[in-house]
């Protein structure tokens, strides 16, 4: 039987938050029997999603997070609701000594897919998506 | 988590050892410390990673400042670090070869002196 855990959270644009979520997901995978390495990347990939987020925040703004793990994959889908922002703007830089913009060249490093989504009237969406590995302590009904 | 900031002295250097996971949450409270040490004239760092359990972009961002904090100041700033989840965004984000990494901090002081 095919299964699916659908998380889904709706928090104040702080940072605080960040960790918050990434330890719901990373429990969420840990006990669907998901490989410590593959679950971090994971993790690397959501607060830095959610980072991006947070640096582009208005005061009193919320944002969604949607983590959506099946038997191969997991989805994550990072949203605010604020006025979105320049997705060239994130752009990598190569740049040694810069001190910031090292997140997306990671989400893509980590993650299979990335797409983002940015709109002045509905804010900006950052979809990823990760192929999972499990090992040894898979759930019995998730099957062999 | 907690984040764990402890500072001891070895061999001349100030050894900053760091617990805990570093992220866009706990960040400011690392950059801090780091600044603090960089004030007090503590110019020769060795950054302890082998307590940290995370480490993302917002954190590297904040190793980068502290390197280029202390290259002006004729310093130096060098990293322990030995787990591999670690080393794996040093490396995706080429920062290996901006920082001298060490397996242990006796490594550094050694390499160092």
């Amino acid at each position: 039987m095919a299964i699916e855990v659908m998380l889904a959270l709706c928090l104040p644009q702080d940072a605080s938050t960040v960790p918050f979520a990434r330890h719901i997901a990373r429990y969420a995978m840990e006990e669907l029997g998901v490989t410590p390495d593959c679950i971090y990347d994971v993790e690397v990939a959501l607060t830095e999603a959610c980072a991006n987020v947070i640096r582009h925040a208005e005061s009193d703004d919320e944002y969604e997070i949607q983590v959506s793990i099946g038997e191969d994959q997991c989805e994550l889908r990072v949203k605010d609701t604020g006025r979105g922002f320049d997705v060239e703007s994130l752009s990598e830089r190569t740049d040694g000594s810069a001190e910031r913009g090292r997140g997306v060249a990671l989400m893509r490093a980590l993650v299979d897919t990335i797409n983002f989504d940015s709109d002045p009237e509905s804010g900006t969406v950052v979809h990823l998506v990760k192929r999972l590995s499990f090992g040894r302590s898979r759930p019995s009904f998730l099957g062999e | 988590m907690d984040l764990g900031l402890d500072v001891s002295e070895r061999n001349g250097y100030t050894v900053l050892a760091v617990r805990g996971e570093v992220d866009v949450y706990t960040a400011p409270r690392f950059r801090e410390r780091l600044i603090e040490l960089v004030s007090e004239g503590k110019h020769r760092i060795i950054i302890d990673l082998e307590g940290v359990d995370f480490l993302d972009s917002t954190g590297l961002g904040v190793l980068v400042g502290g390197l280029k904090r202390l290259r002006s100041h004729d310093g130096d700033l060098l990293l322990v670090c030995t787990q591999s989840r670690i080393l794996k965004v040093f490396e995706i984000t080429g920062l290996t070869k901006v920082f001298s990494i060490y397996d242990s901090v006796d490594d550094a002081v050694g390499a160092a002196s």
